[in-house]
């Protein structure tokens, strides 16, 4: 079964306010409950199917802290836990506790010392989830599943290295579009040898558009703003998100990595291009590129389809590839780009301390 | 002694005193991590979906899952005892498809502790058992009327070092005789190994594992593995109705085999060495078969082999 993200935080915050408390009483559990407004648990606009699973894995997380070897407090709390959450569980027919065989002695002991110690009140609770029917009697403690570890691996990394897909990019690359320059001008050459007029190719000869590679180009660049503009909406989603330190220096170095691929390629094209638009409109991307760099750059863009390849080697693919760029770059002599080289110059160094 | 009037309203007191909440909208403010990762995750799935309700496949397992939930039989003689040991099998599929590597389809049956191996055989629907053997190119009409399951009834469970056989039928014969035979042959190293009588053992009788994979195995050759996952008492909500069970609450959606001509009807017939089809295997329903094949009269057209063919993903 999958995880319920955040519910092991949740039921560890309840248990240790529990166990701050430093009593046993069923009612100082109750206010804690109702403070934290516990039962809207289970709330959200799930279908049945989805929400049985949830329901069974509330309970599995919550049924942990009620056995040994934790104290006895936070086992008195675990009880009233599972029973708020018996009770307060939103399915029909109610989902059950599970019960292994080799536990039961262990809780028919902890029982019989809540009644010895006059808690009266815990074992009441107990008592009632028994006559309630909550528990399924079984052989094994967990209900075997068999989600394949390479399945749960690559759920988690979606959530926290989130890649962003550039899969347009990794397809139209600089070597692609040069290629097609190089084919496209000789073809157009090849057509004027054999033209008449050998200054401009035969209308009869003109089959396809001129300008078919700066277009390609166009269309690029576009799904490449657009894409930022996807990530943007994502990263403020996902401010809130639990990542690691290491990992947000990883995913800031990726994102940094193909971003700057990106305007290397786009700066490279310049040249190619003739449209004055284009590299207006470049530069003014450029400008926005190191801002959202150097902004809170936590998230990644959501990738459209799953990435099947490990993420590891991703990773490394693309910061190569920035890095033979920078170095191809940097031997290019275009007056313009030098503001450009500035600024990456800048993000350089910083990028190679934290390799 | 506790004041346990208190305690009658305890469910009260642990929910909110507001009645008029929607359990499907999540509260603003809640200071709950889950709600709050939950609440993302749902706003995402807005998003992103265009349609926002359960797709058939979702709503078939849900029925699965439940339809058996609570029932109680006509007759009280009929009733599930007390007592009564609950088991839940994970039996595989025998495909072995490239994409299946990691994930093998299997279905879910639960069945009493009471219960005769033999109902666990019978309860068992693998599309093997449904497939006609032979080669109908020159008569398509007559299809014989015997499936292999009523021509090759042997098979057998193989749990802990004894093959349970199936002898109910004169014509079932011990298919784990050659296994057995190979084992003694040399020291394999497999222990003892024995052969019984399916009909004669109950679940109660055996000793499993739960999570070790055994073995079904019919039709000569084809194999099922079976899990065991889960062993519990019967509980007051479960079916106790002896007569449905074993009951499938599980089971994997197999996409048919559609029509290479129409791609709207299940596959019926599949040829090879067609001279007539575009690929070797080729798939037909049956109008598309006869249509292409045939002409008016009946007569075989080309050269082709032909075999009635079931489509695996006939149970779903």
């Amino acid at each position: 079964m999958t995880e319920v993200p955040g519910l092991q935080a949740d039921c560890e915050e309840l248990l240790g306010a529990f166990r701050e408390a430093d009593t046993v009483r069923f009612e100082r559990f109750a206010e804690l409950w109702r403070e934290r407004r516990f039962h809207t648990v289970f709330y959200g606009r799930i279908r049945a199917l989805e929400r049985n699973k949830l329901t069974k894995k509330t309970l599995e997380v919550a049924q942990q802290y009620f056995l040994p070897p934790y104290t006895f407090q936070i086992r008195v709390g675990a009880l009233y836990l599972l029973y708020g959450l018996y009770n307060t569980q939103l399915c029909q027919p109610k989902q059950k506790i599970r019960v292994a065989l080799k536990d039961w002695p262990e809780i028919h002991k902890f029982q019989q010392d809540l009644i010895d110690s006059q808690h009266y009140d815990a074992a009441y609770i107990f008592r009632t989830l028994r006559l309630a029917r909550a528990f399924h009697f079984t052989a094994m403690p967990k209900l075997l599943n068999y989600r394949t570890k390479k399945k749960f691996q690559e759920s988690e990394c979606k959530e926290e290295f989130k890649d962003p897909s550039n899969r347009v990019n990794s397809l139209i690359t600089n070597d692609v579009l040069e290629e097609l320059m190089n084919i496209h001008d000789h073809y157009q050459k090849m057509k004027c040898v054999i033209s008449a007029d050998k200054s401009q190719p035969d209308k009869a000869l003109s089959l396809i558009k001129d300008d078919f590679v700066v277009t390609l180009k166009d269309i690029t660049l576009e799904h490449q703003e657009w894409q930022q503009k996807r990530m943007k909406l994502f990263i403020n989603a996902k401010e809130t998100d639990e990542i690691t330190n290491k990992k947000e220096e990883r995913t800031f170095l990726e994102s940094e990595g193909s971003e700057r691929a990106n305007a290397l390629a786009r700066i490279k094209y310049r040249s190619y291009s003739a449209v004055v638009e284009a590299s207006k409109s470049r530069r003014h991307r450029q400008v926005k590129l190191e801002s959202s760099e150097s902004g809170s750059c936590y998230g990644k863009s959501p990738s459209k389809k799953n990435s099947r390849r490990p993420q590891p080697a991703r990773r490394r693919d693309e910061v190569q590839v920035a890095r033979e760029t920078v170095t191809r770059h940097i031997g290019m002599p275009v007056i313009m780009e030098e503001d450009n080289s500035d600024e990456e110059g800048v993000s350089l160094p910083k990028r190679k301390r934290r390799c | 002694m506790y004041n346990n009037y208190f305690l009658c309203s305890s469910i009260g007191v642990l929910m909110s005193s507001d009645k008029e909440e929607d359990p499907d909208v999540i509260p603003e403010d809640s200071s709950l991590l889950t709600l709050q990762i939950r609440k993302k995750a749902l706003e995402k799935r807005e998003e992103t979906i265009i349609v926002d309700r359960a797709c058939r496949q979702e709503t078939l397992a849900y029925e699965m899952e439940s339809h058996a939930i609570g029932k109680r039989p006509d007759n009280p003689t009929d009733q599930v005892e007390e007592g009564e040991l609950l088991l839940t099998l994970n039996i595989f599929y025998p495909v072995i498809f490239q994409k299946h590597k990691d994930h093998k389809p299997y279905q879910t049956i639960l069945v009493l502790g009471s219960q005769k191996l033999t109902e666990l055989r019978d309860s068992i629907s693998c599309v093997s058992d449904l497939q006609i053997g032979g080669e109908f190119s020159s008569q398509p009409d007559q299809a014989p009327e015997h499936i292999s399951k009523d021509l090759y009834k042997s098979a057998f469970f193989y749990f802990e070092g004894i093959f349970y056989n199936d002898r109910r039928y004169p014509e079932c014969r011990d298919l784990s005789r050659t296994v057995i035979e190979w084992s003694q042959s040399h020291d394999r190293g497999y222990g003892n190994l024995q052969s019984v009588k399916m009909e004669d053992y109950t679940f109660n009788d055996l000793s499993l594992k739960i999570g070790f994979p055994y073995l079904f195995c019919h039709q000569g050759n084809c194999e099922h593995i079976i899990i065991i996952t889960d062993i519990r008492l019967i509980h007051h909500d479960d079916c106790l109705d002896k007569n449905l069970y074993p009951v499938l609450i599980k089971k994997h959606w197999l996409c048919t085999r559609k029509c290479f001509v129409c791609k709207m009807y299940t596959a019926r017939w599949v040829t090879n060495e067609d001279s007539l089809a575009p690929e070797d295997p080729c798939f037909f329903c049956d109008v598309c078969f006869r249509m292409l094949h045939y002409d008016a009269e009946g007569n075989k057209l080309g050269d082709f082999l032909a075999y009635p063919y079931v489509d695996p993903g006939i149970f779903n």
